[in-house]
């Protein structure tokens, strides 16, 4: 919110999104030029001018390119889901998962992998589909004249922990069948293409313009129902349209890149410490530094320890968690 | 001009199954400010919420100048009828100001950007609640008198004509409250509002109503003016104790006042 008076907080807001568009770009780069075989800068920028030939080209369109940009949106999808929630359920735990959305897409990936093994290049299509049936039964279990916010995070508690059951029992019956699922499920994205931009380029796009719309919405949703409905908002309505675009955009990020858990919890949180509760600022920044997390976590665990690739979920979670604390601690003293 | 402004016919009221009102009939004018007291637990705030369309009647209807309440865009009942709920939450590092301009919502397309109007109207709100200096301040550095004052101040800013407060001087000192109730009365006074609250203080109620509203365990016991409704039979009825009702005389006017007591003797 631009004020007059408030200069320093509405500069504060512009400079972080401001970086922000700044760190993507040079993320992007890096993530561009760097990997088993270094691509030079004036390659990239041939490249991007309209060079059709030589091996620059072809790792950075066929490889290196789609592999950045499905980074970048399932950050940005995973981020902005997580952030939705929040918002919508009033707690600052909520993630994707507790909406049912990872747990579904894990045991319908699994089950595509052991029903019919042969057909593994449809798992992001079965991942897709467990998450959207998971966060339906989820609705169905916390619909009461409306969705309760309370219950809908106990029935996504309860419906995790079923689906979390039919995993273990699938891990425990078929364990050699199951190999790809468990990579998959440490979330990764060796080998992606631009099928996968494709796939989740739609969700990104109407999940981030559709949710832009909605900020006074989630702003006054933190205020509690009641005050909500006394300035005139559709609660009910408001709520479901949310969560239905946060489990979209989720699902297609998880059904891409497999169970990357901590962006949505944490990205919204370092966030908000950065630019405060508005919405307004709070969702674009969520989206981009959701994107500069996945991109640059990518781009390093493929890297660091060349030839080998630690999965990107891992190592998110290794580094990130502790800088979360980090930043929680500073902002208690502050 | 004193017209009906506001009316619920035949609403009956519940959460779940359980029925709070039955048969409620009550009609509310423009201007007045109308006190709805009562015990704990006797539907005061449900009342409120009926009128507010946060609860719908399980049948009866709420009528808004002759519209159903159900019937009309609820950003359109926002731009008339404003809510303070008892324990409104915000984020804490929401100002003063920022709060304010929640009340604008309604206004805004969806688009949304603020306009000028908009502008005024929060001035406006600040000022009249006496917040202007405190409007960068971060909600959570302010006391509960001043927090009360934003969330009233939100409320203003929907430049209602109708202001529903539940409890609106809970947790604030003798001062602060005495300060909240005069500028209900100005609002009243200045604004033409009418303004439906629940209080406890029953010596608030009778000094600045106009009217009071008894309900007891879902049914209205009385409802008319401060000297039918504020006496020693009404009251007792209502809250199950001994009540002294008198008046006390300062500076030529005469408050009427009451003061409860139990039989036992301590």
């Amino acid at each position: 919110m631009t004020i007059k008076q408030d200069d320093t907080r509405s500069k504060q807001r512009f400079v972080v999104l401001g970086t922000g568009f700044f760190l993507l770009f040079i993320t992007m780069f890096f993530s561009i030029s760097t990997g088993a075989v270094h691509v030079s800068f004036p390659e990239i920028t041939s490249v991007f001018m309209g060079a059709m030939d030589g091996e620059a080209y072809r790792i950075i369109y066929l490889l290196r390119l789609p592999r950045t940009i499905v980074a970048g949106l399932v950050g940005a999808n995973l981020a902005l889901a997580g952030c939705i929630l929040q918002g919508v359920l009033r707690n600052p735990l909520a993630d994707p998962g507790i909406i049912g959305v990872s747990s579904g897409a894990g045991l319908f990936a699994m089950l595509l992998m052991v029903l019919v093994p042969e057909q593994t290049i449809l798992v992001p299509v079965a991942a897709f589909l467990g998450a959207v049936l998971a966060t339906g039964i989820v609705f169905l279990l916390s619909w009461e004249r409306g969705i309760n916010p309370l219950r809908m995070i106990l029935a996504g508690v309860a419906v995790a922990a079923f689906f979390g059951g039919g995993m273990s029992a699938l891990m425990i019956f078929f364990p050699d069948r199951i190999q790809g699922t468990v990579a998959w499920m440490a979330g990764g994205f060796q080998g992606r293409s631009w099928n996968h931009v494709r796939l989740l380029l739609p969700y990104s796009v109407l999940g981030t313009v559709g949710t832009m719309f909605f900020y006074k919405q989630l702003n006054a949703l933190q205020l509690g129902d009641e005050v909500a409905v006394g300035v005139g908002i559709s609660v009910k309505r408001t709520r479901v349209i949310l969560i239905v675009a946060s489990a979209l955009l989720a699902a297609s990020a998880v059904s891409v890149a497999g169970l990357l858990g901590f962006v949505g919890l944490i990205v919204p949180h370092i966030v908000r410490l950065l630019v405060g509760s508005d919405h307004e600022y709070l969702l674009p920044c969520t989206a981009v530094y959701g994107a500069i997390l996945v991109m640059g976590a990518d781009t390093v665990a493929r890297t660091v320890f060349n030839p080998l690739e630690i999965p990107v979920g891992i190592f998110m979670a290794f580094l990130g968690a502790p800088f979360f604390l980090y930043l929680l601690r500073k902002g208690k003293h502050k | 001009m004193t017209n009906t402004f506001l009316k619920m016919q035949t609403v009956c009221l519940k959460y779940r199954d359980k029925t709070v009102f039955k048969d409620v009939n009550l009609e509310f004018l423009q201007p007045e400010i109308v006190s709805i007291i009562g015990p704990n637990g006797s539907g005061k705030s449900t009342i409120l919420k009926a009128l507010s369309r946060i609860l719908t009647p399980a049948s009866g209807y709420v009528y808004l100048q002759n519209e159903s309440l159900q019937k009309i865009p609820t950003e359109c009942v926002a731009r008339t009828i404003s809510i303070l709920p008892q324990s409104a939450n915000a984020p804490g590092d929401m100002t003063v100001r920022d709060l304010t301009a929640c009340g604008r919502i309604p206004y805004q397309n969806l688009w949304g950007s603020r306009t000028l109007n908009d502008d005024a109207a929060i001035d406006e709100a600040l000022d009249i609640t006496g917040l202007t200096k405190l409007q960068n301040r971060l909600l959570s550095t302010l006391s509960g008198g001043e927090k009360q004052r934003a969330w009233l101040s939100m409320a203003l800013a929907q430049k209602p004509k109708i202001l529903l407060l539940d409890e609106p001087t809970t947790y604030l000192d003798v001062k602060h409250q005495l300060e909240l109730m005069e500028l209900i009365v100005k609002l009243h006074r200045e604004c033409d509002m009418t303004i439906i609250m629940v209080l406890h203080d029953l010596n608030h109620a009778a000094r600045y109503s106009t009217r009071l509203i008894a309900v007891k365990e879902g049914i209205v016991v009385a409802d008319g003016n401060v000297k039918e409704v504020f006496t020693v039979g009404v009251l007792e009825e209502l809250y199950d104790v001994q009540v002294v009702v008198t008046k006390i005389e300062r500076d030529g006017c005469s408050y009427p006042i009451c003061l409860p007591y139990t039989k036992e003797n301590y």
